[in-house]
Formats: structure tokens, C-alpha cells, sequence
């Protein structure tokens, strides 16, 4: 295999967030401790997160191109997913940036890691060979696991980081086991070649690609919490600083179903919609009804509003996963596909803001020790009006309420759905949504309608910085609700080159 | 028809002048305010007043059009926002306008005192915006928008003073009333769109519908008519609106709003041409309740009462026109009433004003002495309205009568399937009609007698005090304009001699309405008759209302109440139409919202839907939280079995 230079600029957006992360960590060996200078990291970090973020959108309308001998793509949905990945980092790296300095865990490590885990993210989404695959699998998970152990007070973050490296290695072996039988299968580690294989399997060599599907699908699942592989996500979510699990549940999710697409619809395409033995459609939609079902169900009982969120994290896996069933054939639906990358930005933008406003009521907590139970959130309106509306928002934007963002991306994919003829599972996706009501407006109910015994003011400095990110964050929200014509560069040209 | 793009100001600009009132109004200094919402309405005034010069004149064009967006696009219904100007409605911008500017001027000395004066005028412009969507909207839906914006109006200045229980219940009626009638319109806007596949104006307008759709939407449309201007069985509301600011009486509930049924019957008289049927029920339903409403106003003794049923009456008078077929004669008497039926409010609210919140007819008397001007433009507004030649409203009624006489559009109606023809049907409207002008005459001169002349019979701690120039002016301009508007309807030979003929409303008004059919009735009962019998009738009721109410004549009016005391009590407390709707409609509608509340909200809805979900997802929470233990082994586990799960449908 020869290296071609010019191949890099393909993987732009994944090389400048590289060297930003290199960067960040030689600024950190040239810093004097806990110095006043060090407070420009976060800007750093952000700045590199921008560029990234205008190059993928500067590349959008690009042809596609196969880049490192068919190791990785430049194509459409790569560039999206690139684009939302690297404006999470961004407004991540803000919200963080009080929230460790309050809490007296600010060092470089920290964004030069979020830098680097954003960068595996960005080529995950771009990889075409299984083995680059597991590679940028695992440049964003060790980064990730590293960033929820953060804050080495206390055991719930060792204890999260820990059950994550676990189970994640756990998944990993998994989908790794899945790709040495595709390579037995079909000679070679491109997702291409795969395909060739499942288009030659006759009844003898079938079963060795299919079980390949099977365990390449498994590890993606555990990814993106899929039931029964969610086990993980509360755990780790509630554990995690809470920075940090919004730009793993908007940054993981975002890479992991391009490229669980990438693979069903690239390596598994011909066999998608065919409900027959090993159609993955028919296995697509269990996984996402049951999904969405327990996301919601076990979403309802919880008093940790960050706890909920983890469950609504993986309700929203089950949509997701609605949009992926809906994709099935050998050219991927194209709402389909609109309405996967319109999802994740959408759902990117609300569930930052909501986790940011969690960290700003967790370093709060954080000297007591507390929980972010719900009674902590009376009495928000009287003494922040402005995170209480935007705190509003972000629930109504997740349950699904227009004129937000997540109606729009709601629409889409129910829609895609019934276009694709799984009227039942769409039906039964709008019945589980409209249950989520329920836990979503009682975060507004407590903010509105509980009045708060002491109502105590958010503590900390960057309350300019964090509330820069978090205004970002809604007017996304309603842009995208209220003008979701705005973003179709970004959802239509995702399709360029995908697929076959 | 000319295509222009500022027609939008008009109603845009009292909307702004809301906006501003409501939002800031309280933050703004009073004069500021006053000067939002007065000039935003004069200014208007003024758009409308050059729009009616272009389309008044006799070269230029007949209407003026502007299709300011498209609104919305659902299958085969597409909807603009378009206003239309022709003569007709272009008049009645200048009433609402020029009315609604005048009631502003006299309603800011009325709501000095008033805490909340902010957001009466923004209510105020509101209404003024609504309603001049209702009148320029080029179709039906359009003006369903301004239909309904009045309403709520009318509904939020009804309950302005929403703490008193009684004001703000007589708003709720308004608006449940209202809505009933609502229905009825929405309908007829389906029948219409389903006929035609279109609501605009235009388009009915040339159209031609078989008679059952026809007759269906006309019908609707009516309802929805009874509703908004108080007709039978619908009225009901009208005089509980009284509750209200007075100068929003005169505005909404006499010179406007109420008037827009009899409006919209004229704008789509194409097709009502074509249900003479439905027009006999708007013609009966008109006479009856000008009778009816008449009848009661003659026992009533709060002042603004009185004139509540005086309007649903003239209503009725308005009814009985377009219901005969002459939307020229409806929409004149609309006109000529908003003068002086504004009028008569504004001088009731002036008298309410000078004595302190009185409204009890036997508790004033005299004041004649105290307020001259209130006294005089009352007494001119009576003379109009009792029909006394030669103010405006003897020309407009008197045409009214008169056509109802002539008309022939029921000739081919049968009683019956199989009866006799209904040829007599305008000459018991033209009856009716006219024994309710006997009415109008006594109970209009009873109320100016019990006002201003005779003794002031009021408490001896209260003051009558003429008003400030800002609520007389208004009166002034008012009764003139109740004698000038008189050369609306004069008599074509005499029109002729004086050179007023172009401003004769048959004229004036020509090819915007369906022409009414040759009259053919009645031919040789000549003008000069029914003017004489209308003149006669006029006096009498004048003498009779000097005999019992007159100076020094107690005693001849106890002894007519002591004569019949079951009709007095019966007039006095609205014929019991409140106490039958209550035991037919409203109570068992009461008893079977507690069933539905009791049984099945609580019951069924609440008991196994709503907390029978909660419990269910509750039970499947508490299982499967058990796999969720914080094991990692457990986690683990589940990992491998989902797997197996996985790779066996796969292999499967």
C-alpha cells in the first residue's frame, strides 16, 4: 500500500483535531501549576474544535473520494458527521471549562484527551476497513474512558470508568472477533469486500458472514446503548462529570451509528431488507422497539434528573435505531439517511445544553456530595430565569414538542419510517415518545411550579463562557426547529458517496 | 379592480397600536398611550378615507385588491390573505374607523380613572383591527379570522372588569353564545368549499350552486349570523354585554360588530340569491326578533338595557332588508344605526358618567337641566331612530318596510310541500314591522322622558354633571351625522332636486350586491302612503310615550302596570327566554358534564387509562430495574446472552 499525502486532506478535520490534542499536551508541560495562565486551554481546545468544525462544513459539497487505498472514505455522511462532532467538542470544551475550575480539576490532559477521543470519532465515522475501524474505535474510547474518570474525588467516577474500560473492552473483543471471521469470510478487511462476499455466499459459506454481521453489529450496539447492551449507560453517565457525558452522548452516538450505518447498509446492504433468514432489518426494528421501550420505561421511575438523562440517552438510540431499520437496501433510503444525520445534530445541540446545565447545578453539589435529585431544581425560575427557560427548552426539544429541534428530528425519521413501510414500529415509536412526556416536563414542573426551600444561586466562574455555550445551544434548538430548511446542506449532502 | 399594496396598513396599524398598548402600555406615560392608540386608528381613518376616494369616484376603479401573502396551502384549499375595497366595505371602513376614532377620543376621558386604561386600549385597538379584517378580507376565511377576533374582543371587554363575578360570567356568555353561532359559519365555509373548492369572495360571487348546497351553506352561514348579531334564538347575550365599559357598547355591541351578520348575508347575497327559502327565514327571524326584542325593551328600567333591546330590534329591522332581498335597504339602515344607535350609547354612558355609575332609568329625570349637550344629541339620536322625518333613520327604515312590501322573492316559495304560495309572506313582515316601530317609538321616548325631563328623582348626594369636551364632541359629530346620513335614503325625485342623488346609498352601492328581483307586489300601494303610515306611526308612539311617561303622568303609568300586571312582570324579566334556556339547555348540559366528570374522566379515564399506565410502566420498572444493579458481571452477562440472541437470528 502506498501513502498518499494529498490522501490527508480527506481526513482533515480528524488531523487538525490531532495536532490540537499535541498541542494541548505540550502547552501543559510548559505551564506553571494551577498558573493564571492555563485558563486559555479551554479556548485552545475550542479554537481547534472551530476550525475542524469549518473544515468538514467547508467540505461538504465535495466529491466524494476513497482515501489510503479504500482504508477510509471522504463522502457525505463522514463530512456531517465530522461537522457535528467537532461543534460538539466545542461546546463541550465550554461548558467544561468552569466546571473544572470550580471543582480544581483544570489541566491541559483534559482537553488535549477530548481533543483526541473527537479526532477517533471523526475517522471512525470516515473508515471503510475494519481494522481502521477498530482503530478509531479505540482512539475514541480509551480517550473517553479516561475523560469519565476525570475527577478522581470520590468512587462513582472510578467506579464508572471503570465498569465502561470493562464493558467496552468487552465489546470491543467482540467486534473484533466479528471482523477476523470477515476477513476469513471474504479475504480481506474492506467493508466492500464484505459485501462481495455477502453477494457470493451460497448456503455453505454464508454462515461464517452472516456471524460476522452478527458480532460486528453487537459491538456498535453496545456503543450507541442499544437494549440489551444499555446496561452500562447509567452507570457510567451518572458517574461521569457531567461535561464529559454530554459530549459522550452526543460525540459516541454521532460516530457510532455513522458507522454501524456504514457497515449494515455498506457491507450488509443486499440483504437489508429481505424480512427472510439473516435480513437485518427485521433485527434493526426489534432491537430499536425494545430499546425505545425500556429507554422510556426505566427513564420514568428516576429522581436524578442526570440519571433520566442516561435513560433518555438510550430512548433516543431506539429512534436512532428506527432511522437505521428504515435505511435497509442496498441504496440506503435517502429520509432515511437525511433524518439519522438531522437526529444526531439535533439531538447533539439539545443534549450538550442539558447536560450543561446539569454540571452547573453538579458543581453546585459538588462540595456536599449530593445527588442532582429533583427537589435540587425547585426554585431554578426565581433564581436563574434564563437556565430555567433554557433548561425548558432542552426537555421539550427531547421529548419532542415543536418548534424544537427534536421535533423536526422526530418527523424525519417517523416519517422515513412509514415511507418504508414500518408503519407499526413507527406508530409504536410516537406511543413510547409520547410516554417520555411524562419525565421530560417534570424537570419543568420542578423548575417552575416547586418553590425551592433555600433556592441558592449557581457557584463558579466561566459563567459567561458556559452560558455563551449554552445560549448556542438553544438557539440551535429553535433554529433547527423552527428552519430545518437551513441545515439541508448538512443532511443532503450526507448521502454522497454512501452506500456501495 | 386595481391591484395596490398598501391596503394592509389599516389593519395593521390599530394591530400595531394593540401590540404597543398591551405590551408597554403600562410602562408608557399615559399621553404617549393615548396618543398610540388614537392615532393609530385615525391614521388608519385616513388610508381608508383616500381608499374611498379612489373607488368613490366615478372614473376610477370599482374596488381596490391587494393580496398581501399567501396564507396557507392544504390540498385543494388555498387560502390568501387578500383585502378587497369596493363601496361597500370601503364605507364601512370609515365607520369603523371614524366611529371607532371617536369612541377612542370619548373613551379617554370615560377610562381616566380607570387603573387598567392601558389595556382597555389595546383591547380597543384590537377590536378596531379585527373587525377591519372582517370587513376588507377577500374571503371567507379571512374574514372568519376577523369574525372570530371580534369575538374575543367583544368577549375581553365584556369581562374588563373581571373581578365582579356577574361581569365576567355575562362575557363567558357572550363568547359561549358567539361560539354556537361559529359553528354554524364554519360549516357553511365547508358546504361552500365543498361546492366550489374555493372561499373567495370572487368566486362566489359568479358562482352558481344547485339549491340543496345552497340552501345548506346559506342556512349555516345564517346561524353563524344569529350568533354574532343577536337574533333569534341566539340573543340572549347582547344585553348581558352591557356589562361592559359603555363606549365599547357603542362601539362593539351597536355601531360594529353586531352589524357584521347583516354584512356578511350582503357580501355573499349572490348566494343567498339563490336560496330564497333560507332568505324567507332570514326575513322572518329578522321580524320576530325586532318584535320580541322591541316588546321587552318598552318594561326594562336600566337605561343601557333599553338600548340593548333597541339594537337587537333595529337588528331585526336589518334582517328583515336583506332577508326580502335588498341588501341596498340592510346595509343603508346598518349605516344610519351605527350613527345614532353610537349616539344614544355614548349619551347613556355620559349620563352613567355624570351620576356616578347610576344606570336606573327611575332614579334620573331632569337632567335636561344639568347636561344640555348630552340632552340635545339624545334627543336628536331618538328622533332618528323613532323614525321621525326627515332624520336618517325614517329613510332607512322606512325603505326597509317598504321593500318587504314589494318584494316578491317568496312568490315561489309554498307554505308547505303542495301549499299555497307564500305571496303574502311581505306583507306580514311590512305588519310586524311596523307595529315594532309603534314599539320603537314608545319605549325610545320613555327612556329620553325618564332621562332628562320632568324632576331629578335621583339621590340627594349625587351631583349631575355635564361631561368633558372629549365625550361631547363626540356626541355632536355623532347626532349630525344621525341627521346628514339622511341623504343616504332620500326618495330618488327629491334626491334629484336637491343634486344629491349620487349620494344616495341604491347608487352609490350599485353592482357590489345581486340585484333584487322586479317587484311585482303590492305595486299600487303608492310611496307616499307607507310614508304617511310611517309618519303616523311615529307621532302616535310619540303621544302614547308623553301620555304614560311624560312629565307628571306617574300615576297614569302605575295604573297601566297595575292593569296588567302579569305582561309587565313577564316584559320585565325578558319574557323568562334566560330561565327556559337554562332548564332545556344549560341544565341538562350541566348534568351530563357531571356524569361525564364523574364516570368517566374519573372512573375510566383517570382511574384505568392514566393511573392504570403508571402503575403498569411502574411494574415493568421495578422488574427490570432488578438488572439494573450496578453488577458488572450481571451487565456483562446480559451483553453475552443479547449476543447469542443476536448471532441465532442471524444464523437462524
Amino acid at each position: 500500500m502506498n501513502f498518499n499525502p494529498n490522501d490527508l486532506v480527506g481526513i482533515l478535520p480528524a488531523v487538525i483535531l490531532t495536532l490540537g490534542g499535541c498541542a494541548l499536551m505540550t502547552t501543559e508541560v510548559f505551564l506553571r501549576k494551577d498558573g493564571p495562565d492555563r485558563r486559555y486551554q479551554p479556548f485552545l481546545a475550542a479554537v481547534f474544535g472551530l476550525i475542524a468544525l469549518y473544515v468538514s462544513l467547508s467540505q461538504l459539497g465535495d466529491p466524494s473520494a476513497t482515501l489510503f487505498a479504500g482504508a477510509a472514505v471522504a463522502d457525505g455522511i463522514g463530512r456531517s458527521i465530522s461537522a457535528v462532532v467537532s461543534g460538539t467538542l466545542v461546546l463541550s470544551v465550554l461548558l467544561a471549562a468552569g466546571y473544572l475550575e470550580t471543582l480544581s480539576a483544570s489541566r491541559g490532559e483534559f482537553y488535549a484527551l477530548a481533543l483526541f477521543s473527537a479526532a477517533g470519532m471523526c475517522l471512525l465515522s470516515q473508515a471503510t476497513d475494519l481494522i481502521v475501524v477498530f482503530i478509531a474505535l479505540e482512539v475514541m474510547s480509551l480517550a473517553v474512558y479516561s475523560l469519565t474518570a476525570w475527577l478522581r474525588k470520590g468512587t462513582k467516577p472510578a467506579e464508572a470508568a471503570f465498569k465502561y474500560f470493562v464493558l467496552g473492552s468487552f465489546a470491543s473483543a467482540i467486534f473484533l472477533y466479528g471482523a477476523a471471521l470477515a476477513f476469513g469470510a471474504a479475504g480481506s478487511t474492506r467493508i466492500a469486500d464484505l459485501a462481495l462476499a455477502v453477494r457470493n455466499a451460497n448456503a455453505g459459506s454464508s454462515m461464517l458472514v452472516y456471524a460476522a454481521g452478527a458480532l460486528l453489529t453487537v459491538g456498535f450496539a453496545f456503543k450507541v446503548a442499544a437494549f440489551p447492551f444499555h446496561m452500562w449507560v447509567p452507570d457510567v453517565y451518572d458517574g461521569a462529570p457531567a461535561p464529559v457525558t454530554g459530549f459522550m452522548a452526543a460525540g459516541v452516538k454521532a460516530a457510532a451509528f455513522a458507522t454501524l450505518a456504514r457497515i449494515l447498509i455498506g457491507g450488509f446492504g443486499d440483504v437489508g431488507a429481505s424480512m427472510g433468514p439473516h435480513g437485518w432489518q427485521s433485527l434493526i426494528v426489534l432491537l430499536a422497539g425494545a430499546t425505545m421501550l425500556v429507554g422510556n420505561v426505566l427513564a420514568v421511575p428516576q429522581r436524578s434528573v442526570k440519571r433520566m438523562l442516561a435513560y433518555s440517552s438510550i430512548a433516543h438510540a431506539g429512534y436512532l435505531l428506527v432511522s437505521i431499520a428504515a435505511m435497509a437496501g442496498s441504496e440506503p433510503r435517502q429520509d432515511a439517511v437525511f433524518g439519522l444525520v438531522f437526529y444526531l445534530a439535533s439531538y447533539a445541540a439539545t443534549v450538550i445544553g442539558a447536560f450543561g446545565i446539569v454540571a452547573l447545578i453538579e458543581r453546585k453539589l459538588a462540595p456536599t456530595g449530593a445527588s442532582d435529585d429533583l427537589t435540587t431544581w425547585g426554585g431554578l425560575a426565581q433564581k436563574h430565569p434564563l437556565l430555567a427557560a433554557a433548561m425548558s427548552l432542552f426537555m421539550l426539544s427531547l421529548a419532542g414538542v415543536p418548534p424544537t429541534a427534536g421535533f423536526m428530528g422526530k418527523l424525519g425519521i417517523f416519517r422515513a419510517a412509514i415511507e418504508a413501510g414500518l408503519v407499526p414500529l413507527a406508530i409504536f415509536g410516537v406511543l413510547t415518545s409520547a410516554a417520555g412526556l411524562y419525565y421530560y416536563l417534570r424537570v419543568v414542573v420542578y423548575i417552575y411550579m416547586v418553590p425551592s426551600t433555600k433556592p441558592e444561586p449557581v457557584v463558579g466562574g466561566r459563567m459567561l463562557t458556559a452560558g455563551v455555550a449554552l445560549a448556542a445551544c438553544a438557539v440551535l434548538v429553535i433554529w433547527m426547529g423552527v428552519q430545518p430548511g437551513a441545515f439541508a446542506t448538512l443532511t443532503q449532502s450526507s448521502l454522497a458517496g454512501f452506500g456501495k | 379592480m386595481l391591484e395596490v399594496n398598501w391596503l394592509h396598513l389599516i389593519p395593521l396599524l390599530p394591530l400595531c397600536g394593540a401590540a404597543i398598548c398591551g405590551l408597554v402600555g403600562n410602562k408608557l406615560p399615559k399621553s404617549w398611550l393615548y396618543a398610540v392608540a388614537l392615532g393609530s386608528v385615525f391614521t388608519a381613518f385616513m388610508i381608508g378615507l383616500s381608499a374611498f376616494g379612489l373607488v368613490s369616484s366615478e372614473t376610477g376603479a370599482s374596488a381596490l385588491h391587494e393580496r398581501v401573502f399567501e396564507w396557507f396551502t392544504a390540498g385543494k384549499l388555498h387560502v390568501d390573505l387578500g383585502l378587497t375595497i369596493d363601496r361597500v366595505s370601503g364605507t364601512l371602513v370609515l365607520v369603523i374607523t371614524g366611529v371607532g376614532f371617536l369612541i377612542h377620543l370619548y373613551s379617554v376621558s370615560y377610562m381616566d380613572e380607570d387603573a387598567a386604561y392601558w389595556r382597555y386600549f389595546a383591547y380597543l385597538n384590537l377590536f378596531v383591527a379585527a373587525m377591519l379584517l372582517l370587513v376588507l378580507g377577500d374571503n371567507l376565511v379571512a374574514m372568519f379570522v376577523g369574525w372570530e377576533g371580534v369575538g374575543l374582543c367583544s368577549y375581553l371587554l365584556i369581562g374588563f372588569w373581571f373581578e365582579d363575578d356577574a361581569k365576567a360570567s355575562a362575557g363567558r356568555k357572550a363568547f359561549i353564545v358567539n361560539r354556537i353561532g361559529d359553528f354554524g359559519f364554519l360549516l357553511g365555509i365547508f358546504v361552500i368549499f365543498s361546492q366550489l373548492g374555493s372561499v373567495s369572495f370572487a368566486d362566489i360571487h359568479g358562482a352558481t350552486f344547485a339549491a340543496v348546497p345552497a340552501a345548506l351553506a346559506a342556512l349555516f352561514l345564517f346561524i353563524g349570523a344569529t350568533g354574532k348579531s343577536a337574533q333569534l334564538p341566539l340573543y340572549i347575550w347582547l344585553p348581558d354585554a352591557m356589562a361592559g365599559p359603555t363606549p365599547v357598547s357603542a362601539l362593539i355591541h351597536a355601531a360594529t360588530m353586531v352589524t357584521a351578520g347583516v354584512y356578511m348575508i350582503a357580501r355573499l347575497s349572490h348566494l343567498y340569491m339563490q336560496a330564497p327559502g333560507v332568505l324567507a327565514v332570514v326575513a322572518i327571524i329578522g321580524a320576530l326578533t325586532a318584535a320580541w326584542a322591541a316588546l321587552i325593551a318598552t318594561s326594562q328600567s336600566d337605561i343601557k338595557k333599553v338600548l340593548a333591546y333597541s339594537t337587537v330590534s333595529q337588528l331585526g329591522y336589518m334582517f328583515i332588508g336583506v332577508g326580502v332581498g335588498s341588501f341596498v335597504a340592510g346595509t343603508q339602515h346598518l349605516l344610519t344605526h351605527a350613527f345614532f344607535k353610537a349616539c344614544l350609547f355614548l349619551g347613556s354612558g355620559a349620563v352613567i358618567h355624570g351620576l356616578h355609575g347610576e344606570q336606573d332609568m327611575r332614579k334620573m329625570g331632569g337632567l335636561k337641566k344639568y347636561m344640555p349637550h348630552t340632552r340635545w344629541t339624545f334627543l336628536i339620536a331618538t328622533a332618528a331612530i323613532t323614525g321621525t322625518i326627515p332624520l336618517s333613520g325614517f329613510f332607512s327604515k322606512d325603505e326597509i318596510l317598504g321593500k318587504a312590501l314589494q318584494t316578491s322573492i317568496f312568490n315561489s316559495l309554498r307554505m308547505w310541500p303542495g301549499g299555497p304560495f307564500m305571496t303574502q309572506l311581505g306583507l306580514v313582515i311590512y305588519l310586524l314591522g311596523s307595529a315594532t316601530a309603534l314599539l320603537t317609538a314608545i319605549y325610545m321616548w320613555r327612556c329620553y322622558y325618564l332621562t332628562f325631563e320632568g324632576d331629578y328623582r335621583g339621590g340627594p348626594d349625587v351631583h349631575p354633571h355635564e361631561s368633558h369636551w372629549f365625550m361631547t364632541l363626540p356626541l355632536w359629530i355623532l347626532a349630525l351625522l344621525s341627521v346628514v346620513g339622511l341623504v343616504l335614503g332620500l326618495p330618488e325625485p327629491i334626491g334629484e332636486k336637491l343634486h344629491l342623488d349620487w349620494a344616495s346609498w341604491e347608487h352609490f352601492s350599485l353592482g357590489v350586491f345581486a340585484n333584487p328581483p322586479i317587484s311585482n307586489n303590492h305595486e299600487s300601494i303608492p310611496e307616499w302612503l307607507t310614508y304617511g303610515i310611517a309618519l303616523l306611526i311615529g307621532v302616535v308612539g310619540w303621544r302614547l310615550a308623553v301620555y304614560w311617561f311624560g312629565s307628571g303622568s306617574e300615576e297614569r303609568s302605575n295604573k297601566l302596570v297595575a292593569a296588567f300586571p302579569r305582561v309587565h312582570s313577564a316584559f320585565e324579566h325578558k319574557l323568562y327566554v334566560d330561565e327556559f334556556y337554562n332548564a332545556v339547555i344549560v341544565r341538562p348540559l350541566w348534568t351530563g358534564a357531571r356524569v361525564l366528570w364523574r364516570v368517566v374522566d374519573v372512573w375510566i379515564i383517570d382511574g384505568l387509562f392514566i393511573n392504570g399506565t403508571a402503575q403498569s410502566v411502574a411494574f415493568i420498572g421495578s422488574i427490570a430495574r432488578r438488572f439494573q444493579n450496578g453488577d458488572v458481571q450481571r451487565y456483562a452477562a446480559m451483553t453475552a446472552l443479547g449476543l447469542a440472541f443476536l448471532v441465532y437470528v442471524f444464523l437462524r
